[in-house]
């Protein structure tokens, strides 16, 4: 999966920009690996950083009209970050004594990618929608991001005891 | 509960911020799109924020063992919210280990569905153990948060070091009055043959040896050796230990101390424990199964508490030392304390006997020759100490914790039977 993210804006491109795009990529993608080889989240973060910046260059570069393929870049990079995630945790947790752990844990992460997916483009559709400037989608998506941040902060406020 | 988020929130935060910062830069929803799945999950992470209902109970078949057994145990895990992951530790001590690595344990719970993880101890070591402390992690199913909690135990476990077999013991010079199983040297009625003498009046025609008496050409009866008991103090020397790796002279002096103790309070004689080191500890002599369970756990608690202060036999109290009773020293004879106390009860007339715990194959000798040279010195000076003690008639019986302990009681016996001490 990071695989594809990282070749893939460099094949929508073409001629110095690919090989920008291409370089990019690869850079996250061998971050990615590093990350996972010595399990450490923040390098994983910063690859999936890189590679979401390598799809962001394109978009800026080659100035395509509205891609609707941005949700499978979404969903993509949501799929290789629980990837990378759980085979951390893989390492260091107990060995699972119940049957069908891993197969719930499995499941769960479909269904998130799977609901990533369908969130993302449900955002793409209204953007269509207010492709042109419209202010109205304007001040509903400052309205998301600072919803987005509020969320943000509740999830990650301090271990409580 | 502690409530720890994974490293990933924080990673979705910052990569959501990052592509909502880009899309209003460049002007491309397409960026919010990208960001739209990660936000999803920290949108999830708010609702699974709650901690779980859990409790955790450890609980031993029984709080007394043998050393080398295993004992029976228990882990029970209740919930009353539904737990995707439960991580389960019990903290056990160093000392006690648990049989197929059955710890940590990872299950799901259910609120209809208590769990009860048997497993199974093994107690190499003798001693004093807490135990029951779990440790709890419970994980949603996309492991979001982790909730730990630690649930306070006060199981007490008594591991008692398990005695060796003897044959025989060192016999005390003196019996005392009560009925037990040591030939005393006085004469009375019992079953050993001591001496004849001519009838008198009121013996028991039973006691009439017809054959002497046939040959005499008067009543002669027999004379017997009466089985009385004894009084035995052990004299445990804790002033100082030496270990390598998970040997330890401490541990050896425990053990045969208990072996000792053991085998004499079968004997039905009376038994007292003497601890002089750092800290003085005293039991005074008793019998029986009671006695027996005193001695033992007195011995679990013993342990090297250093000091510098000099302590000698009178500090000793008088009641833990009956007359004529045969105080038997383990020590190591490592500490001029230690040593010092043993022979001034023999000054003072008592019935001492010596078990050395020999750390000669705990102490090896350096590398270097002055390490060398050292070590030879310090062996000698270790046979002067011995030497001390034989001179003043006190048997000497050297054990390294490795061989069995009945040889050296029967030294310790056999130096007695042929040195007489001169009785004051």
């Amino acid at each position: 999966m990071a695989g594809w993210l990282a070749v893939w804006p460099a094949l929508l491109s073409h001629g110095d920009r690919a090989r920008l795009l291409l370089a990019v990529g690869l850079a996250g993608l061998a971050v990615l690996a590093v990350g996972m080889a010595a399990a450490r989240a923040t390098a994983i973060a910063a690859a999936l950083a890189v590679l979401g910046a390598s799809y962001a260059l394109h978009l800026i570069l080659d100035r395509p009209p509205v891609d609707t393929r941005a949700a499978l870049v979404g969903a993509g990079l949501l799929s290789a970050a629980e990837l990378a995630f759980w085979s951390i945790e893989l390492r260091r947790e107990v060995a699972a004594q119940e049957p069908g752990r891993h197969l719930r844990r499995l499941t769960a992460e479909i269904s998130l990618c799977l609901g990533g997916l369908a969130l993302a483009a449900l955002v793409l559709a209204a953007a269509d929608i207010g492709h042109g400037g419209n202010a109205a989608v304007q001040v509903a998506g400052a309205a998301a991001a600072i919803a987005l941040a509020v969320l943000a902060a509740v999830s990650l406020r301090r271990p409580q005891t | 509960m502690t409530r720890r988020a994974s490293p990933r929130l924080a990673a979705y935060g910052l990569l959501c911020a990052l592509a909502l910062v880009g899309a209003l830069a460049a002007r491309r929803p397409e960026l919010v799109a990208v960001a739209a799945p990660f936000a999803l999950v920290l949108a999830l992470a708010t609702l699974v924020d709650s901690p779980p209902r859990l409790s955790a109970r450890f609980a031993l078949d029984r709080d007394r063992a043998l050393e080398g057994e295993v004992l029976d145990a228990a882990l029970y895990l209740r919930t009353a919210d539904p737990v995707s992951r439960v991580e389960a530790y019990v903290v056990v001590p160093p000392a006690v280990e648990v049989a197929d690595d059955a710890l940590p344990v990872s299950l799901h719970l259910e609120p209809e569905e208590p769990v009860d993880v048997p497993l199974r101890l093994l107690c190499p070591q003798w001693g004093s153990f807490a135990l029951g402390d779990v440790r709890v992690r419970a994980s949603d199913a996309l492991t979001l948060f982790a909730w730990e909690q630690r649930f306070a135990g006060t199981q007490r476990l008594r591991v008692y070091p398990r005695p060796e077999t003897l044959r025989r013991l060192v016999p005390p010079l003196s019996t005392q009055a009560a009925v037990g199983s040591e030939v005393a040297r006085v004469k009375g009625d019992g079953l050993e043959f001591a001496d004849l003498r001519p009838f008198v009046p009121g013996d028991r025609v039973r006691s009439v040896n017809w054959r002497a008496s046939a040959r005499r050409a008067e009543l002669v009866v027999n004379e017997r050796h009466p089985e009385r008991n004894t009084d035995v103090v052990v004299f445990l020397d804790t002033f100082v230990d030496a270990r390598r790796l998970d040997a330890g002279i401490l541990d050896r002096a425990v053990r045969a101390t208990s072996t000792l103790a053991t085998h004499y309070l079968e004997r039905r004689d009376r038994v007292g424990l003497v601890a002089l080191g750092g800290t003085l500890r005293w039991l005074q002599p008793g019998s029986g199964l009671v006695q027996r369970y005193r001695l033992v756990d007195a011995l679990l608690e013993t342990e090297v508490v250093f000091t510098y202060a000099w302590k000698d036999a009178s500090v000793i109290p008088s009641r833990t030392l009956p007359p004529r009773a045969l105080v038997v020293g383990v020590t190591p004879l490592l500490d001029a304390r230690g040593m010092a106390a043993l022979l001034d009860l023999r000054g003072r007339g008592r019935d001492v006997a010596v078990l050395e715990v020999s750390p000669l194959d705990i102490v090896e000798p350096g590398l270097s020759d002055d390490d060398k040279l050292a070590y030879r010195l310090w062996r000698l000076q270790r046979e002067e100490l011995v030497s001390r003690f034989t001179r003043l008639g006190v048997a000497v019986g050297r054990w390294r914790g490795d061989e069995s302990l009945a040889p050296r009681i029967e030294e310790v016996t056999a130096f007695r039977r042929h040195a007489a001490p001169v009785r004051r």
